[in-house]
């Protein structure tokens, strides 16, 4: 090829990559507003977005897996409490301190109507459809291991319990050391779980009764926590 | 004003480089307190004090800041040069551009400490500020682009280097618009956000590297200009033509259509073939000049090249395949892969074209290599280790977070032993920097009894 027509060989192919992308992004972003349910973003949820931005929460944990590594990703953490666990997901944000012991967070000085928004608008990303990331919350890949730790957050027995660094501080941390130093036997503990005063007239735990469990969560949750794993 | 002032343009092209320098080991300590706040769990007073959102803040603003600069100044010294003159169109407004620049990010930079900020990762800097970078940038531009005019018009001489220099420095210009608005959707905030950062890094940097590169090539090997120029459109355009949609392999797990998994994972897949050449083509280049290229500035020219291709196409290309990018994204996997990538193509070439224009300012022939051989060897060796931990880290992570399913927090203790690694080996690398840094200030002559 003559040396003059070379700029040729760097234009095209330039051309035509920027037309595909602009193409495709016109229509990608069409479909935006239906994968993040983009008529729920109210203002409120908004300055759930400009408070989290306020204190720079961004740098030190990750949204869709982009930012800093430091900290847990926030997409869909609210699913993690869910609208039951929303005080303490609150109390997470505001009293760092309280809930982390190893590696810490800052203690932010938030609003009540900062946080509050916090709230709304992490409930509004955790039901944006992105492909089903991340693995954790995965429909397909779910959280490994066992079925136990799933029906711990599913029952939300982790509102109040602690297990593997997650929960809640209300109630014992339920390691199996625990279990079967509180507990003779799997039994015991299975009557337990279905109705604590019965055992124990003065425990302030929630009774659960049966209906809650199929027999055979019930079977593995028992299995789960006696064992360890 | 400064129109009775004569102003020496390589002067002003040399205060450039010293603020990039300054800034450069600015940006050190910061990370080596981010790797080690992995490592050691410090108390609750230091993380209210310099939490790691604000340190993480700083080191990233901090390289795009002092990496802009040496580009800049390299810019202008490759119009003046390519164009056949002596002079830049206005120093006056090259030394008024850094001021600004300078005044915009140092003041961003220490607002940072007190919660001044926009948020968003690398894009913290707040909109005033913004306002105040898009004037410094809209001076370089006009005088960039009228120094390469006068060139033109005095000595008829405009070449392909100074052509992709000059869409180079625009594109990345515009790119940085769509970075500095408030969004509302989070799916659109991050779509922005990665048409600056990835077509920047992919796109408009990759342009302005590859000219940097060929113009060190062209004027220090002597090989044919017409072979320099041929490879370097050839590469250009692969470049763009695999990374502008290759930004979709961004756009995997943000909230956009799925079609993206394949369109983004074609094109980017693509994306390191260009890299290939380039090394392949530089190779072949220094390899003319056998005696260059075991010169200290050879040499950084040739571990450029390499890292660049290692660290941007080897890591890049493995983590964009969809199935591997599912586990791997937002891990320390992807930190390896940044830190080697940007040293690769970006820093080992910004070095080099410090050592050869400030010598060159400073009138030596013959350069006293020895400090800086020594300060290439340690930083380029810590910055492979820290790489490499990173690595084991961020596999550890995969594993135990993103396929065993353990917590977030659990996974991170198995981690801590390698980040602090990781903040050892950045040590090093500040060590090696400072000796860099130094030697830079003060060049000097290789001298008859040293050898
Ligand atoms: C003293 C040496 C250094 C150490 C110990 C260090 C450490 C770190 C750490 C721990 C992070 C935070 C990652 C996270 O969020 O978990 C980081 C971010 C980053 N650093 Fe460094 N760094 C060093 C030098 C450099 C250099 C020389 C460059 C560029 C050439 C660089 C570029 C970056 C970039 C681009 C990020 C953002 C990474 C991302 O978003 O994935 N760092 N660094
Ligand atoms: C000089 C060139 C490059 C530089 C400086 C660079 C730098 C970076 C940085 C800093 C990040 C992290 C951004 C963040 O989330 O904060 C990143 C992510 C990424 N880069 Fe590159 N990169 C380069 C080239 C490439 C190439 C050529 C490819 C592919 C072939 C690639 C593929 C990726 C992918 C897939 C991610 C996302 C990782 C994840 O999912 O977490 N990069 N790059
Ligand atoms: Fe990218």
């Amino acid at each position: 090829m003559k040396e003059k027509y070379l700029w040729l060989w760097f234009i095209l192919p330039t051309l035509i990559s920027a037309a595909v992308l602009v193409g495709l992004l016109k229509h990608s972003i069409k479909e935006i507003p239906i994968r993040t349910n983009a008529d729920l973003l109210t203002e409120k949820v908004v300055a759930g977005k400009v408070a989290l931005q306020k204190y720079n929460c961004n740098d030190c944990h990750t949204f869709f897996g982009i930012g800093g590594y430091y900290a847990p990703d926030l997409t869909k953490i609210y699913r993690k409490y869910g609208d039951g666990g929303r005080e303490l997901l609150k109390d997470v944000i505001l009293n760092p301190e309280k809930h982390f012991t190893g590696r810490r967070m800052k203690k932010f000085n938030i609003t009540d109507s900062e946080i509050e928004a916090m709230m709304d608008y992490l409930r509004w990303t955790s039901n944006i459809n992105n492909n089903d990331w991340p693995p954790v919350y995965s429909e397909k890949y779910g959280r490994k291991g066992n079925g136990g730790s799933n029906l711990l957050k599913a029952k939300k027995c982790l509102l109040c319990h602690r297990y593997n660094g997650e929960g809640g501080g209300a109630g014992p941390a339920l390691s199996a050391d625990f279990i079967r130093k509180s507990f003779d036997s799997k039994d015991s503990l299975r009557k337990f779980i279905i109705n604590p005063q019965s055992g124990n007239k003065d425990s302030l735990m929630l009774p659960y009764g049966g209906a809650e469990f199929t027999e055979k969560e019930l079977d593995d949750l028992v299995k789960f926590l006696w064992e360890g794993r | 004003m400064g129109g009775q002032m004569i102003m020496d343009s390589k002067k002003v092209i040399y205060f450039y480089f010293i603020i990039a320098l300054v800034l450069f080991s600015l940006q050190l300590p910061f990370g080596i307190y981010l790797a080690s706040s992995y490592a050691l769990s410090y108390p609750q007073w230091v993380v209210d004090l310099i939490p790691f959102s604000t340190a993480r803040a700083v080191h990233t603003n901090l390289l795009v800041l002092w990496m802009l600069l040496g580009f800049m100044g390299g810019g202008y010294f490759i119009a003046m040069a390519e164009g056949g003159l002596n002079k830049i169109f206005s120093p006056f407004l090259a030394l008024l551009q850094l001021i600004i620049l300078f005044i915009a990010g140092v003041t961003g930079i220490i607002g940072f400490f007190f919660g001044w900020t926009q948020g968003r990762p690398l894009l913290e800097l707040p909109f005033q500020m913004d306002l105040l970078v898009i004037l410094g940038a809209v001076i370089f531009l006009l005088n960039i682009t009228a120094t390469m005019y006068r060139g033109w018009v005095q000595n008829r001489k405009f070449s392909a280097i100074s052509f992709i220099l000059l869409l180079g420095v625009i594109f990345t210009a515009l790119l940085y618009i769509p970075g500095i608005f408030f969004y509302k959707n989070i799916t659109m905030d991050w779509t922005a956000w990665w048409v600056v950062i990835h077509l920047w890094v992919e796109g408009s940097w990759e342009l302005i590297a590859s000219a940097v590169l060929a113009f060190l090539l062209a004027v220090l090997t002597g090989v044919d200009r017409k072979a320099i120029n041929k490879w370097l459109y050839i590469e250009a355009g692969l470049v763009l033509f695999t990374g502008i949609v290759g930004i979709g392999h961004h756009f995997y797990w943000t909230g956009h259509p799925d079609y993206w998994l394949w369109i983004g994972a074609s094109f980017s897949v693509l994306e390191p073939l260009p890299l290939l050449l380039m090394y392949w083509d530089a190779k072949r280049h220094l390899e003319h000049k056998p005696e260059f290229l075991s010169s200290l500035v050879g040499t950084l020219m040739f571990w450029s090249v390499v890292l660049h291709f290692i660290g941007a196409g080897v890591w890049g290309g493995f983590m964009t395949l969809p199935f591997v990018n599912y586990w791997t994204h937002g891990t320390q996997l992807t930190v390896s892969h940044g830190h080697l990538a940007f040293y690769g193509a970006f820093a080992l070439l910004l070095f080099a074209v410090f050592y050869v224009l400030m010598s060159q300012f400073k009138g030596i022939k013959n350069l006293f290599e020895k400090r800086g051989v020594i300060s290439f060897k340690i930083m380029t060796g810590s910055m492979i280790a820290m790489t490499l931990f990173f690595l084991m880290a961020g596999t550890i992570q995969v594993c135990l977070e993103r396929i065993a399913g353990w917590s977030y927090v659990e996974a991170q203790e198995w981690m801590r032993w390698w980040m602090g690694f990781a903040a050892i080996a950045g040590a090093g690398f500040a060590a090696g920097a400072a000796i860099m840094v130094y030697d830079l200030f003060f060049l000097k002559e290789k001298s008859l009894n040293s050898k």
